[in-house]
């Protein structure tokens, strides 16, 4: 036991490692508190740094073809996925927009699909509702973007919608910011007008029309069009005001039946589609 | 004194593989010990106090440059440089296995304690991890030996130089 004890005592190589531990415990405990790096430390850092910069990027090299091909896939399924993110969407906002589930539970709405339309003569849809839905005839019809049109005929299954864009089409309207009151009709083309508008009254392009509440069938304040072209002229007593409508009627899908309640509201309602 | 600059040139190459190429031959994360692997060369050709020297001044660098807990890996190399220079300073001849189960056992040391000092769970699998890049090591190590040239398998007073014990 002695002569091994001596062997190691007169040893060199205990004493430094026993010495090199001290120090590296030493460091473990004192030099790692410290916020901030050592200027030893940020040497040894940059050095590593500045060298393994070339060895680091051989090894990007051989990482970048396959991550290519990677990223390829990727953003090609990314594709895919937005569009059909932003059909979603679309159908999301559009169905929204129909609901309006707010005003639709005051107004008993009754949700319908469009089967069919007819350009020829009187302008019209059909529907997928019909009297087995409760759906009689002058119902007003409406879409997310305002006033469609009324029931002209109820089928037990299905409807007939005579459309707003129809010249044989009537309906009392205003303008919604000055409350001038006039009639709308559907001229030929993409526009009707707001007739019966007395040359002082305030209008100007970019009002918005809705229905006035006068009529026995539409309630108040669903829109029907936009003012495009206010014309007075000198010695007439009307004014010649084009509408814009609100509904793409070529692309409607669903459309609300006002159901019950809607002719006889003591508070009529201002409906507001998106946009407007 | 050349030999010395070359080992610390050396050793510093291998701490820059390490860190930087190394991932193109891992295998599920297991890799290699590279500096462990010259390390070890060093124990070899070298005085054990020579390699215990060499253990804490990589182990000093890799933890200022790359490690964050400084005096980790100078602690954790010291001993087994210490360790490794114990195993190769007798003047038993070499074998081919020698080293490579030698390098096992090094790294799987090192690993150990490396994980013991710093966080060891074993619920993570560490003792796992730890064995597997050992095992990696030591057969990079056997292949790196391999190719050495022979009279690296002898002793130092192959150089010249009387062995210490």
């Amino acid at each position: 036991m002695s002569s091994l004890f001596r062997k190691y005592a007169v040893s060199r190589d205990y004493p430094v490692l026993m010495l090199l531990l001290v120090v590296a415990l030493g460091l473990i405990f004192l030099a790692n508190d410290q916020t901030q790096n050592g200027p030893a430390q940020r040497v040894a850092v940059d050095l590593m740094g500045r060298l393994a910069v070339p060895l680091g990027t051989l090894v990007e090299l051989r990482h970048l073809k396959s991550e290519n091909e990677d990223l390829r896939l990727e953003n090609a399924r990314l594709r895919l996925e937005q569009l059909r993110l932003r059909e979603a969407e679309l159908e999301n906002v559009r169905l929204r927009r129909l609901l309006h589930l707010d005003y639709l539970n005051r107004y008993d709405a009754l949700p319908a699909r469009v089967l069919g339309r007819n350009r020829i003569g009187i302008h019209t849809l059909v529907v997928s509702v019909g009297k087995s839905n409760g759906v009689v005839e002058h119902m007003p019809v409406i879409s997310s973007d305002g006033l469609v049109g009324k029931i002209l005929h109820a089928g037990e299954s299905a409807s007939t919608v005579h459309l707003l864009a129809d010249r044989n089409f009537r309906v009392a309207a205003r303008v919604r910011r000055s409350r001038a009151e006039g009639i709308f009709q559907w001229l030929e083309g993409d526009e009707g007008e707001l007739a019966g508008v007395h040359h002082r009254a305030d209008v100007a392009v970019g009002d918005t029309i809705v229905t006035s509440g006068m009529s026995s069938i539409f309630p108040k304040g669903l829109p029907v069009g936009i003012a495009s072209r206010v014309e007075i002229g000198q010695s007439v007593l009307f004014q010649q005001i084009r509408v814009r409508p609100t509904v793409d009627f070529d692309r409607l899908e669903e459309v609300t039946i006002l159901r019950s309640g809607w002719n006889t509201l003591a508070d009529p309602f201002e409906f507001r589609p998106a946009g407007f | 004194m050349m030999r010395q600059l070359i080992h610390l040139v050396l050793l510093l190459l291998a701490v820059l593989l390490q860190n930087s190429v190394i991932d193109l031959i891992a295998i599920r994360g297991a890799c290699p010990n590279l500096v462990l692997i010259y390390l070890l060369i060093i124990a070899i050709r070298e005085q054990r106090l020579t390699t215990t020297v060499y253990g804490f001044a990589v182990g000093l660098f890799q933890d200022a440059a790359v490690s964050g807990i400084l005096g980790l890996q100078a602690f954790v190399k010291t001993l087994v440089g210490f360790i490794g220079g114990t195993l190769f300073s007798s003047r038993r001849a070499q074998t081919w296995w020698r080293p490579t189960v030698a390098l096992f056992a090094l790294d799987l040391l090192h690993n150990v304690l490396i994980a013991l000092l710093s966080s060891f769970d074993p619920n993570r699998n560490d003792l796992i991890s730890a064995s597997t890049s050992a095992l990696y090591t030591a057969v990079v190590g056997f292949i790196v030996l391999s190719l050495v040239p022979e009279r690296v398998w002898c002793h130092s007073s192959a150089f010249g130089e009387e062995p210490y014990d």
